[in-house]
């Protein structure tokens, strides 16, 4: 059986590699752009000196689905090519940042699956001294952070299975006080406008989602009704851009002591938008055999207060987060279903280890409350089909990260994901490697696994949907 | 460097090869790209167990209607919240229609014609338009299923009652509640619909019955119905016309409270009426009311008070839906009661002379009509509320108590019960002593306990009971009519006219084919008319044989024909059945011929019996010996006797003329056997030659002369003279003195009146 598998694998690394030859072959823009970024390559007389640092970096990336069973697209390889401007990739405190535009963005293009292109703003703001305005991630929370899930800061979730997180957009006044005796800071953020999470892309053709993007989870294809079987004629009643953009947020957040030394307390408190938009919808039998589903994306509010406290021993830093959230309902009318949510409470307790090039994270989250109620006609037969306000309800979560530098400018680096149900009811193992073979030349590889079982305490998993998404991607990139 | 590129190594085998748990095949069903979503319709389910729900209700089974109710709604807003038309405002009939055939019913289509029917119902109930239900008409029809749940639930466990299927006599009592429930309903259904401004009629209903019908497959109860429509139809278009012009709420409001009462009259008449045995003051009171209400009913109908008349087209479509129902087992054909009806109003109601008037003119009931109907009928009823007042005394009487408490009774009191119009006032007491005089007559006509016409020398000591009196104003009644007619016309008030042979001869013209289908004339008799004429002139107790038959001799003749020729061969009847004396050939009524020895056997053995209500003939019958019982029987049977008799057979209209004659002998016996002995002396036989002089006059050589000597010849010799020598030879005879005659002498003249009468 394990044979069977690493079979699959290296099959999969082959598709991955003929795949780019492929495209290579197939689209001569494509290829010409392949062959500048050799030349430049071969000819560049810049050199960077760390790849953690990069400015502008251009990757040529293949990725395969490997199950057998994987069935979200009709095709199982997929081409990117992207291309990313990145002043912020390595972790500086507010104080430290320079002053001006700073940025992390990253745009991809697929060729021949438009679907999968996209353009991730992760940060794009000015600072200026205390004041930064724009997009811009904070540590607010350890729990929001260290398990991606988006109750402060929307998520990049291109890839549900490998969500990222991006900033809140608005205006942050950021004081810090790092040399007294006790540091401590605050940062106040404010705004009219809310951009909420990134998700996967989507087509809608003749009523249908498109099977062609392997993120989008599409609805289901057909409604039977007492025995007659109709096919869903979907159509998403866009909310009107202002009323989405035009939504106030603030939040704030103070803590005290050093992250990286000795104990050090954050608090943080957010009134703004639920991230990930509500989605309501109602279904009609029309005369034409067919089921007419309107969904109806709507912004919704909810409160967020959080805590987190640590202490940094030499390598080794203990830690205790906690979130609670309360959440507001959104406003349907009646014939409008759509899941309403409880208040909820995380709590998350962690250690890491950090050695010269190696740390390691271990930690635990636990979500009581976030009891979903789902209103409206279609109550009873929604439940499978309406989001769930966590991915998970409480997990297991284990993050190695590995630098390692193997000759003069040629470096590793190795990030491993291992998450698991408390109930062992799923499992998401997601690795992303990169080997940097010339100062500016990179290979790298990203694999993500995913098994969820097909039980009750399964269904509840939000990954249920991926499970056969087990995927490896590589490519090769370059840093200007 | 080598360790390190074995971390590498390790580092990438790690991290790509995983675990083999994430790569077998796990396919869970949110990844089907053919997933559907199932929608539940439970809610719905309910509808599949409609049909048994209301059912149970119509068979008052189910306590309450709610659950159905609840049911419908829920269906309605499921469908309201889960279909949406082309247009989302409305749904057009079509679609309506693919939904309910395609989601909700699967087994029973919704067909183009049901669904024209359904739309035609939903403009009645929420208007709009008649291709389109709009969503807020979904509503509406909601909230009228909700309202209308109280009004349903208040008839609940009156269903079969108000469907003609009540069988428990526990729940027949409380009609005033039905009635009220049932008014309120409909008046409920009035203000919620719009059936006041739509052009919703009863042929709409009708389809949509039948639709529903077709629909529903196999609904026995819905059949059943279906079976009554034509009827109610029939009905509604003698009472409501052809096309009810209601334009106010006022006119909906008056015919629906007509309708109701209409309908609560007709369930009184089915549970009260029509069955009741009438053997008590109370059920005849009760009669009394129910046709008062009836009458009034009739003439506030919606088209008398509009045309004044009910339509004589509709009224013979009535008649034919009545018959094609097969309601009544009856001889009588649709064809005939049509005809029929028309003669009775031309000269029953109008009285016009026999001869005059056509039935042809006839174009209906008319008001005036109607009035002469409630007038007879209070005529009949003054004399009925009389009756019953006596009975409820005591349930038997002398005559004499009788006469003495009739002849004392209040006129005044009488009047004002009876409730008539001042324009009938004087009929009515004329009426009243018409009643008086008959019963002061002596003889009178009396009935006794065992409900035969008694006839005895001294009628006085019957006792008689509710049923010979009823009778008694029935007989009185059908007089009044047959005289309204066929009477001379001579007098104002009917009872004083007199009916000349021509009159009765006309009625029979008139009537015949009526009467031949009753079996009260038989075809084969030649001259029937004139043979009655005859019978009622001479063998009543007060006929006289001039050419008139007056009131009272009809009236008499009336009942000794109901007792003989009707009730006394019934019996007979029943035990020839019961001894095996019938034959399997039938008569030309489809009645069973007899073996003629079985039938005589049976008749002297249970003579007494069979001739209870003329006990002194019976008595006189019961001595003759064999021969002289043969010989009696084969004089009586010359009379009755059929040209077309077969050997050793009897046919029932021979035993009823038996019977008959056997009566009118025995009433002559007791008008002029004065001193009782069972025997007719000369004297006494002299005294009843008045009676036969025209008669005898007539066929008579001599005409009037010698009259009485020719009568007292047929008495004693049995036989006509056959010269002016007999005559003579007998009348010498007769004066060294006559022996006394007996009632075989009276069988020879009736059997030599019979011949010289043909």
């Amino acid at each position: 059986m394990v044979n069977l598998r690493l079979s699959a694998l290296r099959a999969g690394l082959f598709e991955v590699l003929s795949g780019l030859r492929r495209l290579l072959m197939k689209d001569p823009f494509i290829a010409g752009l392949f062959l500048s970024v050799i030349l430049v390559v071969l000819f560049s007389s810049r050199a960077h000196a760390d790849i953690l640092e990069p400015r502008v970096q251009a990757s040529l990336t293949q990725a395969n689905f490997l199950s057998p069973d994987y069935n979200l697209t009709q095709k199982k390889e997929f081409q990117f090519i992207s291309v990313g401007f990145d002043t912020l990739s390595k972790f500086r405190a507010d104080h430290e940042l320079e002053n001006g535009l700073q940025t992390q963005m990253i745009g991809m293009v697929a060729p021949g699956t438009a679907v999968l292109s996209y353009l991730d703003v992760k940060q794009l703001f000015w600072k200026q001294n205390f004041l930064s305005i724009g997009r811009k991630k904070e540590s607010w929370s350890y729990i929001d952070n260290n398990f991606t899930l988006g109750m402060y800061q929307p998520l990049f979730q291109w890839d549900p299975l490998l969500p990222q997180q991006q900033g809140l957009t608005g205006v942050f006044l950021t004081v810090e006080s790092p040399d007294t005796v006790i540091p401590w800071g605050f940062v106040a953020f404010g705004s009219p406008l809310f951009i909420p999470d990134q998700g996967a892309g989507y087509q809608i053709r003749n009523g249908q989602f498109e099977r062609s993007n392997p993120y989008f989870q599409a609805p289901p294809k057909f409604f039977v009704i007492r025995g007659q079987t109709d096919t869903a004629d979907y159509n998403i009643q866009k909310p009107d851009t202002n009323d989405v953009i035009f939504n106030r947020s603030f939040a704030g957040k103070v803590y005290f002591g050093k992250e990286q030394e000795g104990p050090y307390f954050q608090a943080s408190f957010a009134n703004k938008p639920v991230n990930q938009l509500a989605l309501g919808f109602q279904g009609f039998v029309t005369p034409n055999n067919s089921v007419d589903v309107e969904i109806q994306p709507q912004v919704y509010y909810h409160s967020l207060a959080s805590a987190d406290a640590l202490y940094s021993f030499k390598d080794v830093v203990v830690g205790l987060s906690a979130l609670r959230e309360s959440i507001s309902s959104p406003t349907y009318d009646p014939q409008w279903t759509y899941v309403d949510y409880s208040r909820s409470d995380l709590i998350s307790p962690f250690v890491k280890v950090r050695l010269k090039n190696f740390n390691i994270a271990l930690s635990y989250l636990s979500v009581s409350g976030a009891t979903e109620t789902i209103k409206g006609d279609l109550s009873d037969q929604s439940s499978s089909y309406l989001p769930h306000r966590y991915p998970f309800q409480s997990a297991y979560q284990a993050v190695l990260n590995y630098r390692f530098r193997l000759v003069a400018s040629q470096y590793l680096n190795f990030s491993t994901r291992y998450l698991q149900g408390s109930q062992n009811e799923f499992t998401l193992w997601t690795t992303q490697a990169s080997y940097q073979f010339r100062s500016n030349w990179s290979v790298s590889m990203t694999t993500q696994m995913v098994a969820v079982q097909d039980s009750a305490a399964g269904n509840l998993i939000s990954y249920q949907a991926y499970n056969n998404n087990d995927a490896v991607a590589m490519g090769v990139n370059y840093v200007f | 460097m080598c360790s390190k590129y074995m971390t590498l190594a390790l580092a990438l085998t790690f991290g790509l090869t995983g675990c083999s748990r994430f790569l077998n095949g796990n396919h869970s069903a949110k990844e089907d790209p053919n997933r559907s979503v199932v929608i539940d319709t439970k809610e719905v389910d309910c509808l599949q167990s409609m049909p048994v729900t209301f059912q149970k209700f119509f068979d008052d089974e189910a306590p309450t209607l709610t659950p159905a109710v609840e049911c419908l709604k829920t269906a309605l807003h499921t469908f309201e919240r889960r279909f949406k038309g082309e247009n989302a405002k409305y749904y057009k009939s079509e679609e309506l229609q693919h939904f309910l055939n395609r989601y909700l019913l699967q087994k029973n289509q919704i067909s183009d014609s049901f669904l024209v029917e359904l739309m035609k119902l939903k403009l009645v109930l929420v208007g709009g338009d008649a291709d389109h239900l709009t969503r807020d008409e979904i509503e509406q029809i909601s909230q009228f299923i909700d309202d209308t749940e109280p009004f349903a639930n208040s008839l609940r466990g009156q269903m079969k009652l108000l469907f003609f299927r009540e069988t428990d006599s526990n729940r027949l009592n409380n009609f005033a509640a039905t009635k009220e429930n049932l008014l309120q309903f409909s008046k409920f259904i009035l203000g919620r619909t719009q059936v006041t401004q739509s052009r919703y009629e009863f042929v709409d209903l009708k389809d949509f019955a039948t639709e529903l019908d077709k629909f529903l497959v196999d609904s026995t109860s819905l059949k059943s119905l279906l079976r009554w429509m034509p009827l109610a139809e029939s009905i509604k278009l003698v009472f409501l016309g052809d096309h009810a012009k209601l334009y106010t709420k006022s006119e909906w409001a008056s015919t629906t409270q007509w309708m109701v009462d209409a309908y609560i009259d007709v369930l009184e008449f089915y549970y009260q009426i029509k069955d009741a045995k009438l053997r008590t003051p109370a059920e005849w009171n009760q009669l009394m009311s129910w046709v008062d209400r009836s009458f009034d009913l009739v003439e506030k109908s919606p088209i008398m008070q509009e045309r004044r008349v009910f339509a004589a087209d509709a009224l013979d479509r009535l008649i034919d839906d009545v018959w094609g129902l097969g309601l009544f087992q009856t001889n009588l054909t649709a064809p005939l009661i049509k005809d029929n009806y028309k003669k009775a109003l031309v000269h029953f109601v109008q009285g016009l002379p026999g001869g005059q008037g056509s039935a042809l003119a006839v174009d209906g009931i008319t008001d005036e009509h109607l009035r002469i109907l409630r007038k007879e009928y209070h005529v009949w009823k003054m004399t009925q509320i009389a009756i019953d007042d006596l009975y409820l005394k005591k349930s038997d009487w002398t005559i004499p108590e009788l006469r003495h408490e009739i002849q004392t009774m209040s006129v005044t009191d009488l009047l004002n019960r009876v409730g008539g119009s001042s324009l009938e006032q004087e009929e009515l007491q004329h009426s009243w002593q018409d009643f008086v005089n008959l019963i002061s007559l002596k003889p009178m006509v009396v009935y006794g306990t065992d409900f035969k016409m008694k006839t005895m020398y001294n009628n006085d000591l019957v006792r008689t009971n509710l049923a010979g009196m009823n009778m008694l104003n029935l007989t009185k009644s059908i007089v009044r009519l047959v005289f309204r007619g066929y009477g001379d016309h001579s007098s104002p008030f009917v009872f004083e006219n007199k009916m000349p042979e021509s009159g009765l001869v006309h009625f029979e013209e008139d009537f015949r084919d009526f009467g031949r289908a009753i079996g009260f004339l038989d075809p084969r008799q030649i001259k029937p008319a004139e043979r009655t004429f005859k019978e009622g002139n001479f063998f009543t107790y007060h006929g006289n044989g001039d050419q008139f038959l007056t009131s009272s001799e009809f009236y008499e003749h009336l009942n000794m024909l109901i007792t003989g020729g009707s009730l006394v061969v019934g019996n007979i009847f029943d035990d020839l059945q019961a001894q095996g004396c019938l034959t399997q050939d039938k008569d030309i009524f489809g009645k069973q011929i007899a073996v003629e020895d079985c039938f005589v056997k049976l008749f002297k053995k249970n003579i007494k019996v069979y001739l209870s209500h003329i006990p002194w003939m019976a008595q006189y019958l019961s001595q003759l010996s064999d021969d002289q019982f043969k010989q009696a029987y084969q004089l009586l049977m010359s009379v009755g006797r059929l040209p077309t008799s077969q050997p050793n057979r009897v046919e029932w209209v021979e035993i009823r003329t038996l019977t008959t004659v056997l009566q009118y002998v025995e009433s002559i016996y007791s008008v002029y056997d004065l001193d009782r002995d069972q025997m007719l002396s000369a004297k006494e036989v002299r005294g009843a030659t008045p009676r036969f002089a025209t008669f005898i006059s007539s066929i008579s050589p001599l005409k009037s002369h010698m009259v009485e000597d020719i009568f007292l010849y047929l008495v004693y010799e049995g036989k006509k003279p056959t010269g002016l020598t007999s005559l003579l030879a007998f009348k010498v005879k007769s004066m060294t003195g006559l022996p006394k005659a007996d009632r075989m002498n009276l069988f020879k003249v009736i059997g030599v009146l019979k011949s010289e009468a043909e």
